[in-house]
């Protein structure tokens, strides 16, 4: 399993960001910097160190770890929309991230208006968006709200219909972050099958959660991220009942 | 597909929007339909705005100004209302990617593609108040065929070029700066009152008229005039003088979106 090249890798990836004391977004507060000679320097807010990952075919491993850890960070280094200060990030096939569910979504356009630019904000063609049309709004469970305002909806329709197109995306490798906390545990039971089905045709995932239930169910590997480094990285259960453990005795 | 390349070589940019041209479309019919859904005179808006505005300024000049140019308003109309285009555009861009930060940090897309939105979706409105402004031109000003029409397009296309190698960088310095919206606004009042909107170019004195024609506008709105207003065919120095500067500041302003493009998603 391990033999190939793998669909992702992070290699030596490094992340900093910086931060000024009174954070400059002025032009003018910039430009009396650069005159004034007395510019502040900027300390390094967040860092993110010595990460390697690697994620092979049908392989779906989990990102765990504290709020702040560096869990979505890493998403975002592994979809290509930061980029490593650092290190390299390597992508051997499609890379889909799924990190805010709907970020594309207008209120005032209708259901089938959002599908189109959602989905072409994840890569897809107009074909495979017609195509699919019905598919998605059936899975959502929402297909006589389709030539409806989105602002129309309730916030649990919303996001079944996101998820709903997210995960019609054409991937290798998806990239979820905190999105299987959607709907009722019908359609979260559903969910859960499409990623299965979506493995089983060799695709992979990464899953960042803070729920380790659904991680067991879902993961095969996890990663346990602290401050910004691995902590400790193997089978999906030995680490998450670690972390579980650090995490009581923390208490 | 989808990797998106590093580095500022402008020809990866056309690229990557042109595989992610669906995206560039679903945007632009979403900024048109948000402009004017609820609208009961819909895209008339785009009309009735400039159309007043033109009616308020030939009035200015001609009866209490005295301009005299013969027939003002076909001079004013020819250049007023690409210039408008360039002005809205510019307002646009400068918020389009802030504008976008949940997009921008979330899902992986040239960014790009929102400055091309923002120009598309001006350009539609654009050609529209054009045809309208040509017909106008056609049956009250020449009451002819306008042959030198066959030139418009050529110069649609610098206008766009150079009025997208200029937002471009305003759209990647706002993500940075909060106060470029505020600056801009200052500049392009600036602008509008030094570009030959308002008069010809051959209305100031030959001393400053070399410094005039610097602003690489001015011969975007010349061009513009002598087709439009005079119903000539541009001089080919004019034309290749106007097409060499759009170029240049459009591969420049592309490079210099894309040095900092990287940077856009943990900025915004």
């Amino acid at each position: 399993m391990r033999a190939g090249s793998p669909l992702l890798e992070c290699r030596g990836v490094t992340k900093r960001f910086y931060a000024y004391e009174h954070r400059m977004t002025s032009l003018q507060e910039f430009v009396t910097r650069r005159l004034t000679r007395n510019g502040e320097k900027p300390v390094p807010k967040f860092h993110l160190a010595g990460i390697d990952i690697r994620v092979d075919r049908d392989e779906s491993v989990a990102l765990i770890g504290a709020n702040g850890s560096g869990k979505s960070t890493v998403l975002r280094l592994m979809a290509g929309i930061y980029p490593p200060t650092e290190g390299q990030v390597i992508q051997n096939g499609r890379v889909v991230p799924i990190i805010e569910l709907g970020s594309t979504f207008q209120p005032s356009l209708t259901g089938a208006e959002n599908v189109l630019l959602y989905a072409a904000a994840l890569g897809m063609n107009r074909r495979e968006v017609h195509d699919q049309m019905d598919g998605i709004f059936g899975f959502a469970g929402v297909e006589e709200f389709r030539d409806v305002q989105l602002k129309y909806y309730s916030s649990g329709m919303k996001s079944r219909l996101a998820f709903s197109i997210a995960s019609c995306a054409r991937a290798d490798v998806l990239l979820l972050d905190e999105i299987l906390a959607v709907g009722d545990a019908e359609f979260r039971d559903r969910c859960i099958e499409r990623l299965h089905a979506f493995r089983e045709t060799g695709g992979a995932m990464v899953v960042v959660s803070h729920d380790l239930f659904q991680v067991r169910e879902l993961c095969t590997r996890a990663i346990w991220l602290e401050h910004g480094r691995v902590r400790e990285e193997g089978p999906v259960e030995q680490i998450t009942y670690a972390y579980e453990a650090s995490a009581l005795a923390a208490t | 597909m989808q990797e998106l390349v590093r580095g500022i070589w402008p020809a990866a940019s056309l690229r990557e929007l042109w595989e992610y041209r669906v995206l560039v479309r679903a945007l632009v019919d979403r900024n048109l339909k948000l402009r004017y859904q609820r609208t009961i005179l819909g895209v008339l808006w785009a009309l009735l705005n400039p159309m007043l505005t033109t009616m308020v300024l030939v009035g200015v000049f001609q009866g209490i100004l005295r301009i005299e140019t013969p027939n003002y308003w076909a001079f004013l109309i020819s250049g007023y209302f690409p210039w408008v285009f360039t002005l809205h555009t510019l307002g646009t861009a400068a918020g389009i990617v802030t504008g976008h930060a949940n997009m921008g940090r979330s899902v992986r897309f040239p960014a790009e593609a929102l400055v091309a939105s923002a120009v598309s979706s001006r350009l539609v409105e654009f050609l529209i108040e054009l045809g309208l402004v040509i017909a106008v031109l056609a049956v009250f000003h020449h009451q002819q065929p306008m042959v030198s029409l066959v030139a418009l397009p050529f110069v649609i296309l610098l206008q766009v070029l150079l009025t997208t190698g200029i937002a471009l960088p305003i759209a990647a310095l706002a993500v940075f700066f909060d106060d470029v919206q505020y600056l801009l606004t200052v500049v392009l009042m600036l602008l509008t009152l030094i570009s030959p909107v308002y008069y010809p170019l051959s209305y100031a004195p030959e001393s400053i008229r070399g410094v005039l024609a610097l602003n690489p506008f001015a011969g975007i709105l010349t061009l513009y005039q002598t087709i439009l207003y005079e119903g000539k065919l541009p001089p080919l120095d004019l034309f290749a003088g106007t097409a060499a500067m759009s170029i240049v500041i459009f591969v420049a302003g592309l490079a210099a979106f894309r040095w900092k493009r990287g940077y856009f998603a943990e900025t915004v």
